[in-house]
């Protein structure tokens, strides 16, 4: 209470800080709350193969990932740059697409059911098709993150651009900045809060393709390791390696969240007050 | 460009010029005709405004005049090119100054994105976006957003970009009518002091008569829609004027009344005499 008063009079700019001091305690106390439980009902079973305790799984995900340089660069680095260039050629082509369909209205109307139709597909099922086509190695993985993911980036930045207030592109025309400018400081900057979503929904279905492709026909990666502890009856290390991924992801979802806040400010400070 | 092919014309073409402008929305069945045939010219460095009832298409002739919009007969000229896109010399203040700046941007950026395209030394961008923003009494608002301003604040800003650009011509379309009657006049005042300090050309488009009396040189009234010219009035109120002396004046309350008369006429008129105003008329 005292630290939290204590921060916010050291910072009187952000004046939400108290609440956020708040809002950490809160979660990090049910995430405790969470553990102990799961520490206590394991003890409990007694079945150390099947249902190891906390601190066996975080004593393992410890030592055969975070203080293991190897597993970083052989199997972690791997994983993260599949994981990173694929949802990075999406993030561009997405964008890219999703503008120009956004653009014309009859783009979107003449495209809208061939992308639906399109996203429609559950990209695990593609997995065999790109093997036959790109055979096992990193692009196989790479397109495979690619094509699941580019829809919700596609989809949103169309709708993003398509829904620019008229009054702002008019300004701009009145104004004759140009086409580039246009696009650059008006379309895009305005449609940047859909573009967001969509970046978000896609980073998240890239991490379970990242796994996905590397369960079958993988010689590294995360999921290589997974399936390798797997076939070796290592429980533990299945174990460690699933709140691995866990981390993964919300460590992603963490960071894109504030590209996201920085980027927008004023989004939320337009949205708040109503204009 | 022709001279001699109206006799009314000097040799030297009007600064503005609306010819025969006429504007259908839509098309086939469902077109609907906006303007039926307005024209009327402003001078350089005056001050006109256009009023009429509403629905008249007031907006939509200065769309026209802008450039934004396509007239679908007749012609703007200014200096006597034929406008076709909008010149470079016009800037614009649109009533709507909520969705008009870009919210993204601060007040700083938002006056400075017109001026990107003029390549000027940074200097020279910098100093004119500071003294636009001293003109509209706010300097201190540069790092702020348009959204933590209120609503006559933002309409500032706008007129701030635009005079930041040195347009030598401005139109503004219904500028203040979505804020406070005190703001509104505070923003009068300020309008006439920047129309007086460059020189520019000002058409201006509002619904309210004694704002247009007020300001203006002249008045360009519209009829009922399809909107043709009423008539046009010259105001002949001396200047500076003054919110409190000058709408005191009996000049100003004849001629306000004056183009109230005109604007309340209940049949469109196909007879083009302003001075008769007062025939009770058949149902429209």
């Amino acid at each position: 209470m005292s630290f939290a008063n204590a921060d916010a009079a050291l910072r009187p700019r952000l004046s939400g800080v108290p609440g956020r001091v708040g809002s950490v305690a809160l979660r990090l106390s049910v995430l405790v709350a969470l553990i102990v439980a799961w520490q206590v009902m394991t003890s409990i079973a007694d079945d150390a193969v099947r249902w190891p305790t906390f601190t066996a799984v975080a004593g393992r995900l410890w030592e055969i990932w975070i203080a293991n340089p190897d597993a970083w660069v052989e199997s972690l680095l791997p994983s993260m740059a599949r994981l990173l260039v694929g949802w990075g050629i999406a993030m561009v082509v997405g964008i890219s697409l999703g503008t120009l369909i956004g653009l014309s209205r009859g783009a979107r109307e003449s495209v809208d059911p061939i992308i639906q139709f399109l996203r429609a597909i559950p990209p695990p099922t593609l997995l065999v098709l790109f093997i036959v086509l790109l055979g096992i190695g990193d692009s196989m993985k790479v397109a495979m993150i690619v094509f699941g993911v580019v829809w919700p980036i596609v989809i949103n930045t169309a709708d993003g651009v398509g829904s620019v207030e008229p009054l702002q592109r008019e300004t701009g025309r009145a104004f004759r900045i140009g086409f580039v400018d246009e696009l650059v400081r008006i379309i895009l900057p305005s449609a940047a809060p859909k573009i967001f979503a969509g970046l978000r929904v896609s980073l998240s279905i890239a991490v379970i393709l990242m796994v996905i492709s590397e369960l079958y026909a993988a010689t590294d990666g995360v999921g290589f390791e997974l399936v390798q502890a797997q076939r070796n009856f290592r429980s533990l290390d299945v174990w460690a390696t699933i709140v691995l991924l866990g981390i993964i992801g919300y460590t992603l979802n963490l960071t894109l969240a504030a590209v996201e806040g920085h980027v927008l400010r004023w989004h939320r400070g337009a949205t708040r007050t109503g204009g | 460009m022709a001279p001699g092919r109206d006799e009314n014309r000097r040799l030297t073409p009007p600064f503005l010029e609306v010819r025969n402008l006429r504007f259908v929305y839509g098309a086939a069945r469902a077109a609907a005709l906006a303007i039926d045939d307005v024209s009327f010219s402003v001078g350089p460095g005056e001050f006109v405004s256009i009023v009429g009832p509403s629905g008249s298409g007031k907006t939509t002739l200065l769309r026209c005049v802008s450039g934004l919009m396509k007239p679908s007969a007749g012609e703007i000229r200014l200096h006597g090119d034929v406008v076709a896109d909008v010149p470079a010399e016009l800037a614009i203040v649109f009533q709507d100054y909520g969705r008009s700046l870009f919210p993204w941007l601060s007040v700083h950026d938002n006056v400075d994105m017109p001026l990107r395209r003029l390549r000027l030394g940074r200097e020279e961008r910098e100093s004119r976006i500071a003294s636009a923003l001293a003109e509209v009494a706010l300097p201190e608002a540069a790092r702020k957003y348009p959204w933590q301003l209120s609503g006559g604040m933002q309409q500032r800003v706008a007129i701030a970009r635009a005079i930041a650009y040195r347009p030598s011509i401005l139109l503004m379309d219904e500028p203040f009518a979505s804020v406070d009657a005190q703001t509104r006049a505070d923003l009068q005042d300020t309008t006439l002091e920047i129309w007086r300090a460059h020189g520019s050309t000002v058409l201006f488009v509002t619904h309210d008569i004694d704002e247009a009396v007020y300001l203006s040189d002249r008045v360009v009234v519209l009829s009922r829609p399809p909107a043709r010219v009423e008539s046009e009035i010259a105001i002949d109120l001396p200047r500076p004027r003054d919110q409190i002396e000058t709408r005191a004046a009996l000049r100003f309350v004849e001629l306000r009344a004056d183009v109230a008369r005109l604007i309340r006429r209940p049949m469109p008129s196909d007879t083009r005499t302003p001075a008769a105003t007062d025939e009770p008329a058949a149902g429209a």
